[in-house]
């Protein structure tokens, strides 16, 4: 497994790489200069000059680029231009909240598809079924910004049981203030994970060793929770894995409704003030995310299936 | 999402003057709100609570000399410091503020403040010594102070010739410069404490004499401030604290108004005010303050050379209809050249919507046929892609074929900046925290190689000598003269086309009393109190 693993390890690291170089690149292209924008429109000519030979932006792209990937390889962001701080002192506060937010709904969306999935499979295409399915659909459709305000509308100013916006301090306070962008995300998330575990479940229980397994005389329950469900979970573990990279760019829309203070919100800002270090780094982070969460699948799927871990024993 | 406003002058500070007696001014126009319920001075005053406040921008620092202009930074500022004098609500004029009184030599050149006994937060006397540091510091051109050169453009020196006596000499007479010292960027600091820590360690631990000062601040987040216990003013502030969050969507913060999680939001949309205004326990403040909104022309351009076409252009856009559909009835329409300051005058008409005056003008001009205009508007912003359509279907109609161009808002100042426009509306609001004519008029009015009548390339040399006139001049009555001429002059050339002096709409819940925006945009907190 080892040898599988380097290998994936070194394959992220080139895709890292990419996603340095589109970062660095992107912000680039955009028109707007960052100096004249931070120093404000009555900034003197001089001043202007002055600032970017401060931040570098006088050099050829190349060593810019260079000097970006040196710091971030030693943990040192840059500087921010429009917040006149450092990059590493923005983003560090704001990686927990992301984090909290993308693994809370995850979670939630575990806890509803499970079930749903598996009531799904088991009642297929009868009324339980039917149900499940259509108002996944319609949750999954619906825009994360329009489901967020319906759910702000119902659950905050009518029933009043949850704040509207907010993060707050104490981890009760974080659960009751993120349960409802948390849940929003999940809302969509679910469906997919519905929809896969379903179908799979379906196959699972067409198979052979299921049979088998029912004909050994074992309980029902324990057949669909020793043997169907820990086959059909693989193509569902994927699905997450794949939908992780997405949730987190889902993030960036739910923290700017939810007043959330993550990475997602600050990219937002930082794009608009044309913040470019900040955008940089940040762009440079969520590619990392995305590439640890795929690897950590990989990971998982070897746990899981013992094929997976065999082939790449061999 | 986020827009910053960017201040086009000077800025200020805090309120607190209802208790100062003899106030310097004259004109106390009451602040026209139309909210229920939260008036000033509704009831006794009561002591204590946390005031929760959204507001839609964030401070980028607390130094009053290293600001960018933003009104996230200045006007959390002003909570935390005071200036010589400063602004009170619903008047125009500067009042008593670490000055307890000033002359002003015959002659206009020599300011002699007395300064009245206060304390910064940590304990420290206000000295002459920290008045006298922190006024050099504004007025040096070595420190470039946002704005200091068109604030400070007259100042030659100071001194202290007694312990609590505080003299500036000017090198020419400038009627605007007591209104610039009442911005935040002239906000009196300790002079020990900046050189003890530095001016880094200084724009996150401020040390002020206002009513609070800063608690604790999360980037991003909020900004808490706490009663400064040494406060001048005494009995205040009310509040114990306000906790001043950053949300900067437009509909969360209408959504925290609206569910209590906040008790004042900023910046409320044209669009909700009417929905949120609807609500029992929320009342939305609509605030005079010092703002215009403008298209601007490039008389480069050759079509927009000739003031014939300028004139049609004014004609046809239906600036109340404007005011109605875009502004929500908020606003009020524009008659100036330059924003709604001291010595406006209401007498001076805006261009009425004349349709076949404008096409008489059009017909008269150099362009006769028509001409095609690009108009730059801010990307994503709903009230100018709005204003940009309408102005688009009425400008058709003389044969002036628009392009609306939006433009990413840092890409759009930069190209206005470089002539690189026809018409355009190049950031998303400007205000002015000077409350007098002088700063807006140098800058707009008066040709000058880098500012180029903020880039328009308009030249009046009759006006522009006017403007001089009257910044120089030392008597008041004159002053009163001379800009309503200005103002008549300038609006007959049609330099821009003038829209709407826009508000500030403010949501206010009904448990706070005596929430105040003064006309520069900030608010007098020291005097707010929660019921």
């Amino acid at each position: 497994m080892s040898a599988s693993l380097n290998r994936r390890l070194l394959q992220s690291l080139l895709v890292l790489v990419g996603v340095s170089v589109v970062a660095f690149a992107l912000i680039h292209l955009v028109p707007g200069d960052p100096a004249r924008i931070a120093l404000g429109p009555r900034a003197p000519l001089q001043a202007v000059a002055a600032a970017r030979h401060t931040l570098g932006l006088d050099k050829p792209l190349i060593t810019q680029y260079l000097n970006f990937v040196t710091g971030a390889v030693h943990g040192n962001l840059g500087y921010s231009i429009e917040q006149r701080a450092s990059v590493g002192g923005l983003v560090g506060p704001r990686i927990l909240p992301s984090i909290f937010l993308i693994v809370y709904a995850t979670i939630i969306a575990v806890l509803l598809a499970v079930p749903l999935g598996i009531i799904s499979a088991l009642k297929r295409d009868r009324l339980p079924d039917h149900v499940i399915r259509v108002v996944a659909m319609v949750t999954f459709a619906m825009p994360a910004f329009w489901l967020a305000l319906v759910l702000v509308e119902l659950l905050s100013l009518r029933a009043h049981l949850l704040p509207v916006s907010g993060y707050g301090g104490s981890f009760a306070e974080k659960l009751k203030d993120l349960l409802l962008p948390a849940l929003t995300i999940a809302l969509y998330l679910a469906p997919m994970l519905i929809r896969t575990l379903r179908s799979s479940v379906i196959d699972v229980l067409d198979s052979d060793f299921v049979e088998a397994a029912r004909a050994r005389g074992l309980s029902e329950p324990r057949v669909i929770l020793k043997h169907v469900l820990r086959n059909a979970s693989i193509a569902t573990v994927t699905v997450l894995a794949v939908n992780l990279g997405f949730l987190i760019s889902g993030t960036v829309v739910i923290e700017v409704v939810f007043n959330i203070p993550g990475l997602g919100s600050l990219i937002v800002s930082s794009v608009q003030s044309r913040d470019f270090p900040v955008v940089q780094a940040l762009t440079l982070i969520f590619g990392a995310i995305v590439i640890a969460v795929n690897l950590l699948a990989d990971v998982a799927y070897a746990v899981i299936d013992p094929r997976v871990r065999e082939a790449s024993a061999r | 999402m986020r827009k910053t406003r960017h201040c086009l002058g000077f800025v200020v500070v805090v309120a607190t003057g209802l208790l100062v007696a003899g106030c310097g001014g004259s004109s106390s126009t009451s602040s026209s709100s139309t909210g229920a319920g939260t008036g000033a001075s509704a009831g006794t005053p009561h002591r204590g609570g946390n005031l929760t406040f959204a507001r839609a921008y964030e401070p980028i620092t607390f130094d009053p000399l290293k600001t960018q202009g933003d009104n996230g930074s200045l006007w959390d500022m002003v909570q935390v410091y005071d200036q010589l004098v400063e602004y009170g609500p619903g008047s125009l004029d500067v009042q008593p503020g670490l000055a307890s009184s000033w002359t002003i030599s015959p002659d206009g050149l020599r300011y002699t403040f007395k300064l009245r006994s206060a304390r910064f937060s940590d304990g420290t006397p206000v000295t002459a010594q920290d008045v006298k540091f922190s006024i050099d510091r504004f007025a040096s051109p070595k420190t470039d102070a946002a704005y200091a050169e068109f604030l400070a453009a007259a100042y030659k020196s100071s001194s202290t010739p007694s312990a609590d006596t505080f003299v500036i000499e000017l090198k020419q007479p400038d009627a605007g410069f007591l209104a610039a010292l009442a911005v935040p960027v002239a906000s009196i600091t300790p002079k020990a404490v900046v050189e003890r820590v530095g001016d880094n360690a200084f724009s996150s631990h401020p040390v002020g004499s206002g009513p609070f000062m800063l608690s604790s601040w999360v980037r991003g987040q909020y900004v808490k401030l706490v009663r400064n216990p040494y406060y001048w003013k005494s009995g205040l502030p009310y509040l114990n604290s306000v906790t001043i969050n950053y949300v900067p969507n437009d509909n969360t913060r209408v959504l925290q108004a609206t569910s209590g999680q906040a008790d004042v939001a900023e910046a409320i949309p044209y669009t909700q005010v009417a929905q949120l205004a609807a609500q029992q326990s929320v009342s939305v403040q609509n605030a005079p303050i010092v703002a215009y909104d403008a298209i601007w022309l490039n008389h480069s351009y050759a079509p927009l050379a000739d003031a014939n076409v300028r004139r049609a252009l004014n004609y046809a856009l239906d600036k109340s209809a404007i005011n109605q559909s875009v502004y929500a009835g908020k606003a009020v329409v524009n008659n100036s050249t330059l924003a709604k300051t001291k010595y406006w005058s209401s007498s001076v008409p805006a261009y009425a919507f004349d349709l076949t005056k404008a096409k008489q003008l059009i017909a008269a001009s150099k362009f006769p046929q028509g001409f095609s205009l690009s108009l730059k508007v801010p990307a994503g912003d709903s009230v100018y892609g709005s204003l940009a359509v309408i102005a688009k279907e009425e400008w058709g109609q003389i044969g002036v074929k628009v392009t609306i161009q939006p433009v990413e808002t840092s890409a759009l100042f930069t190209a206005y900046s470089a002539g690189n426009y026809q018409a355009a509306i190049p950031q998303p609001a400007t205000t002015s925290d000077v409350l007098v004519p002088d700063e807006l008029a140098l800058a707009w009015l008066v040709f000058t190689p880098g500012y180029q009548s903020y880039f328009t390339q308009y030249k009046d040399p009759a006006v522009a000598a006017l403007v001089l006139k009257a910044n120089r001049s030392t008597s008041d009555a004159e002053r009163a003269k001379l800009w309503p001429e200005i103002q008549e002059k300038s609006m007959a050339d049609a330099p821009w086309v003038p829209v709407v002096f826009p508000p500030a709409l403010t949501a206010v819940r009904s448990n706070v009393a005596n929430f105040q925006t003064l006309q520069s945009g900030w608010w007098s907190l020291g005097e707010t109190w929660l019921k």
